[in-house]
């Protein structure tokens, strides 16, 4: 599926280049935290800058992060 | 005695605050451009004025309340429940407020003094952002300072304002965090206890937490945005968008694979061919000053021979020791403070990440694995930048596996020796059957007693930082010192009981060094049989005192074994001027040889078959020496066996010594059994294993029992793990 303002997919399934809005993580609440901390909360705007097997690197509002391909997964979002 | 009064420095990871600890104190602990730099927290004795107190370092971290910490994000909690910290200096990226403010609102809530520091003001101002600083004074009540210390812009107005709230230490007048209207706080001694007894006692732990959180992280939130404002145009546009780029080609796995390895080439390039050109200076010039020179000066006072022994052979050939890593620390440090500075190290931790998943490490593992191939000492140091626990400890479990460039002195021999038509191949073997031991000790260690799954991995991917060619080369020097001074005090310990079992002889005579009369050539012998399953032969006893004076570092074996096979001595003419002389002809000389270094970074060419006397003169050995090698192990199989188990066994005791000073003691003796006995089950698999035919049924027998040993090695320590009292055996923190 692709990734759509009502649709949520995989932040591994989302297309780099895009801005996006964080709809969900299916990580334990101290990871969940961490992420939100990190500018990967929940109902953030974030810009996937580049996405690969290994992980992506996202645009956050508080900076650029790099995260592994095992949180891309668990994290969905939303066009923004 | 009056307590010393104490002033914390507590911030998010990557926000400067070793650099401002730095600054402060005028010291030089170890610095870098990405988040986990510093796990330990250090600390130094100020004194300004009339003001004495302690400073205190501590490990970066995104909030205190967060369910769970990492180690070193524990060591923060721990330091603040001791409740002796008189003032806080809370330490934020001017540049990056929104984030920082989080762990603010709950250092507030600590009721303690507080101080608000703006690190790296200088970026916040390239970015065109500005900050209004007295609103954030009157939001939080706290004072705010703006400081840029990589520069020492604004430390001594942060001076100042320590001085004043340390002056003003039972007055706190400072703002709360804002929580939701319905949560009624119990009364405690701070609001943070307050809040902590609040939760504990709610129906909705959980809740009630993510509640708090919310709340917390809204403030900070509306804090940044009130105080805020971005002006103009960024100044930094331009380069740093061409630098985003960079980063796109070191982050995809191709390009960011190719380029790591040119950046781990020109590493061995530095650690191995550009130090080798300063190696012969230190180890002729420490050699002629601390041992010749020791003992004629001992010998010009009458002195007896015991204390010449002791205080020439034992701590001055420790000192010598210690002076040949100095060139192959010092470029490893050098190239990887610049690493570790301009953020490079969080792109290569990224793009390696997926693979070291697979052994169940997390991608910051690789550097220190990589840096093992050049020495094994500051990639056991480097294992710090891991913030897990038993990832740490795993990794400085491989690393020794690793093989490092002073082993390749005794394969260049032994290849020169017995393998003189696969030279390349046999030493890539040796390497990558090092890796692949590497491996299975971290699989190993994962199943059994460091159980665990790496961290999910999300890291800051920091700015591009070069604070300058002076700030690289202090923090570099800092480093080197302190390799020499704690690793050195061991090292000079063992050197000198090794020593002392050289030269005294059976009859408990002095002076019998590299002869088979002493005690040390007589324990060989003792020990010999020990190693006939590797193909070592009772007439081969020299091979095992190698192995004993390898014990001290791997480039000493070519020497010991050159000296007791050929029985040759040094040329003892030369004068200590001499010496000092060829000490300094040897840099000239050996760059020379640099420019051929540029396509062998390995120094496989070492081991390329040439005539045999300009491969000994290579060497610094006797031409004879190879012969009686071919005569001594009597087949090829037994001379690899004996290289297997020289890449395998107890790395060396600066390396020990290390693993003891960074992970504790019983870490160190647990690397240097296991290196040892891992290492003599697969050199003597492999030899019965090649010669089965020979003798079939004792060579079954070995191999039988070498596979039992492994299985109760593996039973064991799956029993150790799942004991409880076992689960957490204590990493050493200093």
């Amino acid at each position: 599926m692709s990734p759509s303002t009502e649709h949520p997919v995989q932040l591994s399934q989302a297309k780099a280049g895009h801005t996006y809005r964080v709809y969900q993580n299916a990580c334990n609440e101290s990871m969940s935290q961490k992420l939100t901390l990190m500018g990967l909360g929940m109902g953030m705007v974030i810009e996937l800058i580049a996405l690969y097997k290994h992980g992506a690197v996202v645009k956050t509002p508080f900076g650029n992060i790099a995260v592994g391909s095992d949180l891309t997964q668990t994290i969905s979002v939303l066009l923004a | 005695m009056t307590k010393l009064s104490k002033v914390a420095l507590i911030g998010n990871p990557n926000s400067g605050k070793t650099t401002l600890f730095n600054a402060l104190a005028g010291q030089n602990k170890k610095t870098g451009n990405w988040a986990g730099v510093t796990v330990t927290e250090s600390k130094a004795k100020l004194i300004r004025n009339n003001t004495q107190f302690t400073l205190v370092d501590l490990p970066g971290i995104y909030g205190l309340s967060l369910a769970e910490l990492s180690q070193d994000e524990l060591v923060v909690k721990q330091a603040i429940d001791q409740q002796d910290i008189d003032v806080y200096v809370n330490v934020l990226n001017a540049d990056n407020l929104e984030r920082g403010l989080f762990l603010t609102t709950e250092v507030l809530d600590l009721d303690m003094p507080t101080l608000l520091v703006l690190n790296m003001d200088d970026e916040r101002a390239a970015s065109g952002k500005t900050i209004d600083i007295g609103k954030l004074q009157s939001m939080t009540g706290c004072p705010v300072i703006t400081t840029t210390a990589v520069k020492l812009h604004g430390i001594t107005a942060l001076f100042d304002a320590i001085e004043a709230a340390l002056k003003q230490a039972d007055k706190v007048e400072h703002k709360h965090s804002e929580l939701p209207d319905d949560i009624d706080l119990p009364s405690a001694a701070s609001r943070a206890e307050a809040i902590k007894a609040y939760v504990k006692s709610s129906d909705q732990v959980i809740n009630e937490s993510k509640r708090i959180f919310d709340a917390r992280f809204q403030q900070a939130m509306d804090m940044a945005k009130a105080v805020t404002r971005t002006a103009g145009q960024s100044r930094i546009k331009g380069p740093r968008n061409q630098l985003s780029r960079i980063d796109r080609w070191l982050t995809s796995p191709l390009t960011g694979s190719l380029a790591f390895m040119l950046v781990m080439y020109l590493m061995f390039f530095f650690a191995i061919n550009v130090a080798n050109v300063f190696i012969d200076f230190f180890d002729i010039a420490t050699g002629a000053l601390f041992i010749d020179g020791t003992k004629q000066l001992l010998s010009s006072v009458n002195a007896p021979n015991w204390l010449g022994v002791v205080l020439g052979d034992g701590l001055g050939a420790g000192i010598q020791t210690v002076s040949t890593f100095i060139p192959v620390i010092g470029f490893l440090f050098l190239f990887l403070t610049i690493l570790e500075e301009s953020g490079y190290m969080v792109r290569a931790a990224f793009v390696m990440n997926n693979w070291l998943q697979r052994i169940g490490l997390s991608g910051k593992a690789f550097v220190p694995l990589i840096v093992s191939f050049g020495c094994n000492v500051p990639a056991v140091m480097a294992t710090r930048q891991l913030t897990s626990r038993h990832e740490r400890i795993i990794t400085t479990l491989m690393a020794p596996f690793m093989s490092c460039g002073a082993r390749l002195s005794v394969y260049a021999l032994f290849v020169a020796a017995f393998f003189t038509e696969h030279a390349a191949l046999i030493v890539l073997s040796l390497y990558l059957i090092g890796i692949a031991v590497a491996i299975a000790t971290g699989l190993l260690m994962r199943k059994t007693i460091l159980p665990g799954k790496p961290d999910p991995f999300v890291i800051e991917l920091p700015k591009w930082r070069f604070p300058g060619i002076l700030y690289i080369l202090k923090s570099t020097w800092f480093k080197l010192r302190g390799f020499i001074v704690d690793a050195g005090k061991i090292i000079l310990v063992i050197v000198l009981i090794l020593q002392l079992f050289s030269s005294v002889g059976r009859d408990f005579t002095w002076g019998n060094e590299d002869v088979d009369e002493s005690m040390l050539a007589a324990g060989s012998q003792l020990a010999t049989p020990l190693f006939a399953p590797i193909g070592i032969d009772e007439d081969n006893w020299p091979a095992v005192v190698g192995l004993f004076t390898g014990l001290l570092a791997k480039e000493v074996m070519v020497g010991s074994l050159d000296a007791i096979y050929s029985k040759n001595t040094d040329d003892g003419d030369a004068t200590i001027g001499e010496q000092l002389q060829e000490a300094l002809q040897s840099i000239p000389d050996n760059a020379a040889g640099l420019a051929d270094a540029l396509i062998d970074p390995l120094g496989l060419s070492l081991t390329e078959i040439d005539a045999v006397e300009n491969m000994a003169e290579n060497q610094g050995v006797s031409s004879q020496l190879f012969g009686i090698l071919q005569e001594k192990f009597h087949d090829s199989w037994a001379a690899y066996a004996y290289l297997l188990l020289v890449l395998l066994y107890f790395p060396c005791v600066t390396v020990i010594a290390t693993i003891a000073k960074e992970t504790g003691k019983q870490w160190a003796v647990f690397s240097a059994l296991y290196s040892t006995g891992i290492a003599y089950l697969i050199a003597s698999c492999f030899y019965q294993l090649v010669t089965f035919t020979s003798q079939p049924l004792f060579a079954g027998l070995w191999l039988s029992g070498c596979a039992l040993v492994l299985v109760i090695f593996y039973q064991a320590l799956k029993r150790h793990a799942n004991k409880p009292t076992n689960k957490s055996i204590p990493l050493n923190i200093q």
